[in-house]
C-alpha cells in the first residue's frame, strides 16, 4: 500500500535576488512499512522535501498524495488535522515543549485529538517505556534530560496518535555517535514492527540502517 | 480546551517578573478606576443627600423691584398652586442664647405642602406661634412648648420640623417659620420676597413657566422664574461629568496598563515563535494557539482586575473617610458596582490588548515559525 506519493513536485523560493529552486520536478512514492533515507549535500532540498511530505509546506507546482488522498486545496485546519492524525515529526533539535514534562509532551498530541486525560497518561507511559526512556524520567522537564533522552521522548510523542508515517529531519544531528546509533536502533525496531519512516540525514551510517536511500542534488532526485 | 489554559498558566510562570509587572499595571489601572469611580459616586450621593430637590417646583423672584406685589401674586395664584414666602434674617433669643437666624413668614395652609413635622404640630392660620427647623432646634436645644423672642414678640414653639436639606426655595432646617400675620406685625412687608409655584405634572413645568412670564413680564420684566427641574437636571449633568472625568483619569492608567500587556504579549509571541511552530507542526490548530495567548491575557487581566478592584475599594474607603468624613456611601449598590466595573475593565483591557498578539501568533505559518531561531 502506498502511503506517500509525490508527482512532479517543484518548490521555488522567490527571493529579492532571483528565485531559488529548492525542489525540481521530484516524483517519488513511499509504501507502507518502508524505511527510507533522504541524503544529499547541504542545500540540496532535503528538508524542503520532508516538509512537503509532512504537509507543513506546499509545493509551488505538482501534487502530493497522502494515503491516496490529494493534499492540495486542503484548508489550514484540515492540514493541521492531517498532521495530527497521520504524521509523526522528529526534529534535529528535539523541539519538546519546555513547559511540559516528558510524559506531558507525549500526552499532548493525544489530548489535542480529544483523548481523555487518563487514557492519554496511560498510553504516554507505555510509549515512553517502548522508546526505552528510564522509568521516572517521565516527570522531568526537557531541560533536565540529555539529548538522547529528549530524542526518545520526541519519538514517543511522534508515535502518540499512531501515525501513518514518521518523518525525521536529521534526528541524530545533535547527538554523539553512540547515542545516534541507539536512536537509529530504536527507529529500526519501530520499522520492523511496521512503521513507515522517512529520515533525512547527512550521515552514511544513519542511511545504512534504512532499506532505501534517495539522493538529492540541487533539488533533483538522482539514482 | 483546558490544556491551553494550562499552557497559558505555565507560560506566565516562565517569566514571573515580567508577568508580575504586567499584573501590577492592571492593578494600578483598575485601582484608579475603582477608587475614582467610588469617589465620584460618593460625592454625588453626599451632595444629593444634602440637597432638597423637587423637579416640579418653580420659584418666582421679583425682578427690578424688591418684592412681588399682592396683585402679581394673585395672578400667579390663578396659574397654579402658588405659595407666597417672606423671609428676613434677624436676631432671636433661643433658649438661653441669642443668635442670628432666618425667619420665614408663610401661610399655615402652605406648611404641610412643603414641610414635615417631627415633633408637635404646625401652627394654625393667623397664629402667633412658630415652628423651628431641626438643626436649629438641635443647636439651641429647643423643645415644643418653649417660647423664643424675636424683637418684642414671644412666639411659642408648637412644632419642630423634620430635617429637609438645602433647597433652592426655602432652607427651613436652620430657620424659624412664623405665620404671615406675625411676620407682618414684625416687619410690615409690602409684598412677598418670593413665591413657590408647584406644578402637578412635571411635564407641564415649562408650560407653566412660560405662562407666568407671559402674564407678568408682558410690558416689562417684573419677575424671574427659577426652574427647579433645570437645576436638578444640570446638577445631574454636573455629577455625570464629574464621574466621567474621574473615570477618564482611571481609564488612562488602565490604557497604559493595556499597552504594557500588549508589549509583554508581543514579546512572548516573538520569543516563542519556534515553539508555536512546533505546536502547529504536531497538530495544534490556529484556534488552539489563539486560545493559549488569550488565556494568558485573561489570567493577567483577571488577577490584576480582582486585586486592583479590592485595593480600589480599600482606597475608596480611605478617600471617602478623608474627604467626606464617613464611609457610609461606600456600601451602597452604586458604589460597590464600581468594584465590578473595575474588574470588568481590567479583564476587558487585558484581553483586548492580547487580541492582536494572539491573532498574530495564530497566523504564523508553521514552516516559517519552525525555522525561526
Ligand atoms: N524559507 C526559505 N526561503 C528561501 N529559500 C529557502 C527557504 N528554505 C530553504 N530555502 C533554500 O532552498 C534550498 C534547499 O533548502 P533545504 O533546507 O531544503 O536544504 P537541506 O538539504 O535541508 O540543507 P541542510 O542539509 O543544510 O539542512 C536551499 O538553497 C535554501 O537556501
Ligand atoms: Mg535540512
Amino acid at each position: 500500500m502506498e502511503v506517500v506519493r509525490l508527482v512532479e513536485v517543484t518548490k521555488v523560493y522567490e527571493l529579492p535576488r532571483g528565485s531559488v529552486k529548492a525542489l525540481d520536478d521530484v516524483s517519488m512514492s513511499v509504501g507502507a512499512g518502508d524505511f527510507v533515507s533522504i541524503m544529499g549535500p547541504s542545500g540540496s532540498g532535503k528538508s524542503t522535501l520532508l516538509n512537503i511530505i509532512g504537509c507543513l509546506d506546499t509545493p509551488t507546482s505538482g501534487e502530493v498524495f497522502i494515503g491516496g488522498a490529494r493534499v492540495s486545496g486542503l484548508s489550514d485546519d484540515e492540514l493541521t488535522r492531517l498532521r495530527l492524525e497521520r504524521m509523526g515529526f522528529v526534529f534535529q533539535h528535539f523541539n519538546l515543549i519546555p513547559t511540559l514534562t516528558a510524559l506531558e509532551n507525549v500526552e499532548f498530541p493525544m489530548l489535542l485529538r480529544g483523548m481523555r486525560e487518563r487514557e492519554a497518561k496511560e498510553r504516554g507511559k507505555q510509549l515512553l517505556r517502548a522508546v526505552g526512556l528510564d522509568e521516572g524520567l517521565g516527570e522531568h522537564k526537557p531541560s533536565e534530560l540529555s539529548g538522547g533522552e529528549q530524542q526518545r521522548v520526541a519519538i514517543a510523542r511522534a508515535l502518540a496518535n499512531d501515525p501513518d508515517i514518521i518523518l525525521a529531519d536529521e534526528p541524530t544531528g545533535n547527538l554523539d555517535s553512540k547515542t545516534s546509533k541507539s536512536i537509529m536502533e530504536l527507529l529500526k525496531m519501530l520499522n520492523e514492527r511496521g512503521r513507515t519512516i522517512i529520515v533525512v540525514t547527512h550521515d552514511p551510517l544513519v542511511a545504512s540502517y534504512t532499506a532505501r536511500t534517495l539522493k538529492l542534488v540541487d533539488g533533483r532526485l538522482v539514482g | 480546551m483546558s490544556i491551553f489554559f494550562e499552557f497559558a498558566r505555565r507560560n506566565l510562570g516562565r517569566h514571573k517578573f515580567r508577568s508580575v509587572l504586567a499584573v501590577v499595571g492592571i492593578v494600578i489601572g483598575v485601582l484608579a478606576l475603582t477608587a475614582l469611580g467610588i469617589l465620584g459616586n460618593s460625592i454625588r450621593l453626599s451632595v444629593t443627600e444634602q440637597l432638597y430637590l423637587v423637579g416640579n417646583e418653580l420659584v418666582v423672584f421679583p425682578h427690578g423691584e424688591p418684592l412681588i406685589s399682592e396683585k402679581n401674586f394673585k395672578t400667579l395664584e390663578r396659574v397654579a398652586d402658588a405659595i407666597p414666602v417672606n423671609s428676613q434674617a434677624d436676631r432671636a433669643v433661643l433658649g438661653s442664647e441669642t443668635g442670628a437666624v432666618m425667619i420665614y413668614g408663610m401661610r399655615a395652609t402652605d406648611l404641610p405642602k412643603l414641610l414635615d413635622i417631627a415633633d408637635g404640630q404646625f401652627f394654625k392660620h393667623g397664629s402667633l406661634n412658630c415652628v423651628v427647623g431641626a438643626s436649629l432646634a438641635a443647636e439651641y436645644d429647643l423643645r415644643v412648648g418653649e417660647r423664643i423672642i424675636i424683637r418684642e414678640q414671644k412666639p411659642r414653639i408648637v412644632g419642630i420640623l423634620k430635617e429637609r436639606g438645602i433647597g433652592f426655595d426655602i432652607n427651613p432646617d436652620n430657620a424659624i417659620i412664623i405665620s404671615e400675620k406675625l411676620f407682618s406685625t414684625l416687619y410690615e412687608p409690602e409684598g412677598y420676597d418670593f413665591v413657590i409655584v408647584r406644578v402637578e405634572d412635571i411635564d407641564k413645568v415649562e408650560a407653566v413657566k412660560e405662562e407666568i412670564e407671559n402674564r407678568l413680564n408682558k410690558k416689562e420684566e417684573v419677575v424671574s422664574v427659577m426652574e427647579m427641574k433645570m437645576i436638578v437636571e444640570s446638577l445631574k449633568e454636573f455629577f455625570r461629568m464629574v464621574s466621567v472625568f474621574l473615570l477618564g483619569i482611571g481609564s488612562i492608567s488602565l490604557a497604559v496598563a493595556g499597552v504594557s500587556i500588549l508589549n509583554v504579549m508581543m514579546m512572548s509571541t516573538v520569543e516563542r515563535t519556534k515553539e508555536i511552530g512546533v505546536m502547529r507542526a504536531i497538530g495544534t490548530s490556529r484556534r488552539g494557539i489563539l486560545l493559549m495567548f488569550l488565556y494568558e491575557s485573561l489570567i493577567l487581566g483577571a488577577v490584576g482586575g480582582v486585586l486592583g478592584a479590592m485595593l480600589g475599594f480599600g482606597v475608596g474607603y480611605l478617600i471617602d473617610v478623608w474627604i467626606l468624613g464617613k464611609a457610609s456611601y461606600l456600601f451602597t449598590p452604586s458604589s460597590v458596582a464600581y468594584v465590578f466595573v473595575g474588574i470588568a475593565f481590567g479583564v476587558g483591557t487585558s484581553v483586548f490588548s492580547g487580541l492582536y498578539p494572539a491573532w498574530r501568533a495564530s497566523r504564523l505559518k508553521p514552516i516559517e515559525a519552525l525555522r525561526f531561531e
